[in-house]
């Protein structure tokens, strides 16, 4: 049982380092979407259920953000012009989307969302 | 413009608040539709990103969500190659980082469109083992 539990453990671990080499990369590299990849690794390594694999993506992401922001900022990628006026449209949307997250139902929002992506990503393409 | 950045910021939060990736909506958009170079609106939503997670934190924190057991295999790794990608972001064309994002971000909408799916026929089962029992 000791063994068991101990080749787990070392299991968790190698997936954790070798996980986070590949979401701080997407994070760094596309500013954004480290949290899609982090949730499954949650869920998948580290045995989380949904919620709090969601919850604690973002305990993930937030590092990531600050340092892969500030070097965005240094080299030239950031005008406060433009974020400055989103960056605050984001926080009040955040909060109504934290509400709103209560009212719609799941698998709706599921595909749309997951529609909308793929529309963006050939947009982006083209 | 500033009426777009907004609204976009907006309808990137909402998607940020409901726990499905902000930036994922949010960059396409400011690129897309504003006009903003690929670098500058990934910067972007690096930026925006922290003050609404932040407050996130402190409720998950309290409903007791956060499992951070062993979370720093994943964070450090991470930071580390975080800057790695940030770095290489800064010297690489913008129109390229747009091409590569865009594939990002297929692939991306096609595993969360078959998770929800998949998520889906589980919950179903689930509520029907908890009809039985």
């Amino acid at each position: 049982m000791k063994a068991k539990s101990w080749t787990d453990d070392k299991k968790k671990k190698v997936f954790y380092l070798l996980g986070g080499l590949l979401v701080g990369f997407l994070s760094g590299f596309f500013g954004g979407g480290g949290g899609m990849v982090v949730v499954p690794l949650l869920c998948l390594a580290g045995k989380l259920s949904q919620k709090e694999a969601h919850a604690t993506a973002i305990a993930v992401i937030l590092p990531l953000s600050i340092v892969s922001g500030v070097v965005y900022i240094l080299s030239g990628n950031y005008e406060l012009s433009i974020g400055l006026p989103v960056g605050i449209a984001f926080v009040i949307g955040g909060v109504v989307g934290s509400f709103l997250l209560k009212k719609l139902p799941d698998k709706i929002l599921g595909v749309v969302f997951g529609v909308l992506m793929i529309v963006g990503g050939v947009r982006l393409l083209c | 413009m500033l009426v777009w950045y907004i609204t976009f910021g907006l309808l990137g939060g909402v998607i940020a608040g409901m726990g499905m990736g902000g930036g994922t909506l949010l960059i396409p958009l400011l690129v897309v539709f504003a006009g903003v170079e690929q670098g500058l609106a990934q910067g972007i939503n690096l930026i925006s990103f922290p003050p609404l997670s932040i407050a996130c934190l402190i409720v998950n924190a309290k409903q007791g969500l956060l499992h951070t057991e062993k979370l720093l295999y994943l964070v450090l790794p991470a930071v580390v190659t975080a800057v790695g990608g940030a770095l290489l972001a800064s010297v690489t064309d913008s129109k390229n980082l747009s091409v590569y994002f865009g594939i990002f971000l297929v692939v991306l909408g096609v595993f969360f469109l078959q998770n929800t799916l998949k998520k889906d026929e589980k919950s179903e089962n689930s509520t029907a083992k908890a009809e039985k029992s």
